[in-house]
């Protein structure tokens, strides 16, 4: 029931307003969503007696004309946004509210939100599923208050709110994975209830393999994409029909100068952990954690202390992966990433790896530090002392001559930057047996990827666009496998908070309801892909994802009158002309332009 | 004005428009709105980390100090490193640069021959069906975007047909296997001229249309023209006559000619993203979605010097390619 969500919201806020009002270090400001206070007093005084809502009497300003902007860069991304737009705009003239839309290069865009421009009302665009947001605390920390305003720092609605940064924080430190669970799911829940993302469905990713080239493949709830290969080496991927190798497309992003971190990119590294340079642990193809090179694991009670038995596993250059490897490997990133030019993976300050045994290491922290499992040794492979430290990565680490030897099934034969790689498969990986050689292109054009697939230049195609797989399988009849599968992150919509219309919570939730969902996955994903109709930045198949604590914002399809009554209970009204307005003296900001969230306002940032 | 007076002159001022264009493609990247370190902040990269990048990248310096550098660093042949590859800018630009120049160089060059002779013959021989079909076809061809012409090609002769592959410069495994060798073993197998057709195809046809119409014109004006009357009235042979009015009717074809080489070689983006080509235009089309300011300066300097260079070669053989241009005072 979409109202359940309101309700719940509503109940929430009235609470802690009500401790604000007694309470002499004012609360009130933590009030879950400082921004909607305004409103809410709005909505308090017209019941009192105004008589604002639909008849035309008491109106506020009237609502301008919204303004949305969308990243015009991101390939098939832009697509729906383009089209989430659309089914928006077509129910918008039924609210009273025009709507312009301003299309934004991706820097351009997060420029714009991290200095809190305010050029625009809603941004429609994604969080990229970047493998270190298979943990929830990135995207946390990114929507606490402490990033809000005009301070460059992104938070995706400059979204302020005492009570949901305080929970996200909290969960940072919680050691033990069950009571942490309870910790995100407490932050999730207020997040859910002030609705600063509005999901619309979620993000599909479609692969296409050539069964008359390469045997087809099983694949859990992630499928198979560019940045996530769990599938492909799961199922030891083979040849078919006298095919000598698999040739598969890459987005140009991937292939850097070097694997190596400090040069590449967080969307390579998805591919090198699956591939090349396997972790001790990694995320399977259900974004499960599984054992790799280490065959088990345990955490101590404190959450101070992991250790890790390895399994016998060798290097791609014969030499075995050892614990001294392991230590070297964490700690050498760990200065690198307090100290130096290691970019991604953000491991401990305090992290130092203890050799036990032979086949033994432990993690060790000073806190505990739940994070370091699930967002980064997770993330980044283990890598062969001696050869890299030859190779001069200590002296210069930005720029040295790459050995590129891992652990992963596949060992690199080839690598030309910015054109292609070869792969052969690794004898001495200890859980995974590929079969075929991998040959990586590069493609600029995701239409010239589709073209060479189906002309049998490319016998598996990733990074496709629904519609490209569905033509694709039209052409191609039974020689085809599509595989499809669901992003960690969902596609949605961000209001931006610190000002109106965004800032008010009955606008966010009547905006949800104006989204048609259901119509979006037609059109962008050909009813492939899943609408999601509960606040949340994590996709139904996120390893953290909790509906049970989540408050439920739209249904699969627009609902208009919903929308008016949620903004008319509000205090919201129309013109003559049909025009919406807002509640009479409705606060515009939620602080001023240029500036960040007032202490004064939120107690926490005092 | 001597003509090494004129030489050196020009030299200068083309070493300053260079000098002009390095400076103006500094200060106009610094202005736009958006940065490299935004797309870090989407992928996840915390404030700390982007400010020790920026730092690294002395983008935290002044203005100034950073354009200092900058100059100084081109001056020293150091283009600087590319943000999102890690790698020197040169190192990349390089390879595509001479990519880009195989495609090009020769796919303008077969235009302009092909296209001045069908503009020779539809201005020799004007009025008739075959003229109004010709102007009509490389109106056609030019009409068409360029990228969606060479769509058309591929659903023709690679989805349809089956003739010829869809993309790339080579299959990829023989691309991995070339690796190492120079750039010219490419030219020896069949399998590059059949990745070559296409795009070359589209270029050519593309193209056509400048020299062609330019060459009918020049044909229909130089064919009136007095010393033609004189030479007719002489009684020189009609072979000799075509070859004193193509020689003087070509003029304009050629003057040109140089100069659609260097803007095509940095305007030919959506031919080599359709055709996976890995030439220059795709590696600026990345840099542009990245903002990955020191190839995208880079290679839009070097497309301007290009454009420079291309012109100062045009004004320098002016005076030979036609002896009744003369600098001014020369003679004197």
């Amino acid at each position: 029931m979409p109202t359940d969500g309101k309700v719940a919201s509503v109940d929430r806020r009235r609470l802690l307003q009500a401790i604000g009002a007694a309470s002499a270090v004012g609360l009130a400001g933590c009030s879950g969503s400082g921004q909607d206070e305004g409103t809410t007093t709005e909505q308090e005084t017209d019941t009192d007696g105004g008589d604002g809502g639909g008849d035309g009497g008491d109106l506020g300003e009237r609502v301008p004309t919204l303004t949305f902007q969308y990243w015009s860069d991101q390939g098939p991304p832009t697509v729906l946004f383009e089209e989430t737009i659309s089914t928006i705009q077509a129910v918008t003239g039924d609210i009273g509210i025009s709507l312009e839309t301003m299309p934004m290069t991706t820097a351009e865009g997060l420029s714009a939100v991290s200095n809190d421009t305010r050029e625009f009302h809603i941004a429609v665009n994604s969080h990229g599923p970047s493998p270190g947001r298979l943990d929830p605390n990135e995207l946390l920390t990114n929507y606490s208050i402490d990033f809000a305003g005009a301070n460059g720092d992104y938070n995706p609605s400059n979204y302020a709110s005492c009570e949901f940064s305080e929970l996200a924080e909290a969960q940072s430190t919680v050691g033990d994975p069950e009571e942490r669970q309870s910790a995100v799911d407490d932050a999730l829940s207020v997040y859910s209830a002030d609705l600063p993302f509005i999901p619309t469905i979620e993000r599909p990713t479609t692969a296409a393999i050539n069964t008359d080239q390469v045997n087809s493949i099983e694949s859990g709830a992630a499928g198979l994409n560019d940045v996530h290969w769990a599938a492909l080496v799961e199922a030891g991927v083979s040849t078919a029909g006298g095919t000598d190798a698999i040739v598969a497309n890459l987005p140009t992003e991937h292939l850097t100068s070097s694997f190596y971190p400090t040069v590449a990119d967080g969307d390579s590294m998805g591919l090198y952990t699956s591939l090349t340079h396997n972790p001790l642990l990694m995320y399977d193809s259900d974004y499960e954690l599984t054992p790799v090179l280490a065959e088990d694991w345990e955490t101590s009670d404190d959450g101070t202390t992991t250790t890790f038995t390895l399994r016998d596993a060798t290097f791609h250059n014969g030499d075995p992966v050892t614990p001294e490897d392991v230590k070297w490997t964490y700690e050498f990133l760990r200065d690198q990433y307090h100290d130096g030019d290691y970019q991604w993976t953000s491991l401990p300050e305090s992290l130092s790896v203890e050799v036990v045994d032979d086949s033994t290491v432990a993690f060790n922290t000073d806190e505990a530090a739940p994070t370091l499992l699930t967002a980064s040794l997770s993330i980044y492979g283990v890598l062969p002392r001696d050869p890299y430290v030859n190779a001069g990565i200590e002296d210069n680490p930005t720029d040295f001559d790459d050995p590129m030897i891992g652990a992963g099934p596949y060992r690199m034969v080839s690598y030309q930057n910015q054109q292609n790689m070869a792969l052969e498969p690794h004898d001495g990986h200890p859980v995974y047996s590929p079969e075929a050689d991998i040959l990586f292109q590069l493609y600029e054009s995701t239409d010239g990827v589709t073209r060479a697939f189906e002309n049998g230049e490319l016998n598996v195609a990733v990074a496709l666009h629904p519609e490209a797989g569905q033509q694709i399988e039209e052409s191609m009849g039974g020689n085809v496998q599509i595989i499809t599968g669901v992003s960690h992150l969902p596609f949605g919509v961000m209001p931006q908070m610190s000002f109106a219309p965004g800032k008010f919570i009955e606008f966010r939730q009547a905006l949800s309801h104006l989204i048609d969902r259901q119509n979006i996955n037609e059109t962008y994903a050909f009813g492939e892909s899943e609408t999601v109709t509960h606040c949340t930045f994590h996709s139904s198949a996120h390893p953290w994802h909790n509906e049970e604590v989540l408050t439920e914002i739209a249904g699969d399809s627009a609902d208009v009158d919903q929308a008016r009554s949620i903004l008319e209970d509000a205090g919201w009204g129309w013109d003559d002309n049909g025009n919406l307005h807002y509640p009479p003296d409705a606060e515009m900001e939620a602080w001023p332009q240029g500036e960040e969230p007032d202490p004064e306002e939120f107690p926490c940032l005092g | 004005m001597s003509r090494l007076r004129y030489f050196v002159r020009r030299t200068f001022i083309t070493a300053f428009l260079i000098f002009l264009v390095a400076s103006a493609l500094f200060l106009f990247f610094r202005l736009m709105p958006g940065d490299y370190t935004a797309l870090l902040t989407q992928q996840g990269m915390q404030p700390d980390q982007i400010a020790r990048l920026e730092a690294k990248w002395g983008l935290n310096e002044p203005m100034h100090i950073q354009y200092v550098s900058y100059v100084t660093n081109l001056l020293t042949a150091d283009a600087g490193q590319s943000f999102r590859h890690g790698a020197p800018v040169w190192d990349l630009v390089k390879p595509r640069i001479i990519n880009s120049f195989i495609l090009v160089a020769p796919a303008i060059t077969a235009t302009y021959i092909i296209g001045g002779t069908l503009g020779a013959v539809i201005g020799k021989y004007r009025g008739g069906l075959f003229e109004k079909s010709s102007i009509i076809s490389v109106s056609v061809f030019h009409s068409i975007p360029d990228f969606f012409l060479g769509i058309l090609l591929i659903a023709a002769f690679s989805e349809t047909a089956g003739i010829f592959p869809t993309s790339g410069m080579l299959s990829t495994r023989t691309s991995i296997l070339m690796q190492g060798e120079p750039f010219y073993a490419k030219f020896f197998l069949k399998e590059f001229w059949m990745h070559y057709a296409l795009p070359f195809a589209t270029i050519t046809l593309y193209f056509m249309q400048y020299p062609a119409l330019i060459m009918r014109n020049s044909v229909v004006e130089v064919s009136d023209q007095e010393f033609l009357h004189y030479h007719r009235l002489k009684g020189l042979p009609q072979s000799k006559l075509l070859q004193k009015l193509i020689r003087h009717a070509s003029l304009p074809v050629i003057t040109l000619y140089p100069i659609s080489l260097a803007t095509s070689i940095s305007g030919l983006v959506l031919i080599e993203v359709v055709f996976n080509w890995p030439g220059i235009g795709r590696l600026l089309v990345d840099s542009v979605l990245a903002r990955d300011f020191p190839v995208i300066q880079f290679v839009f300097l070097v497309a301007a010097v290009w454009v420079i260079l291309g012109n100062f070669v045009v004004d320098l053989l002016y005076g030979v390619i036609d002896p009744r241009v003369s600098v001014e005072g020369d003679g004197e």
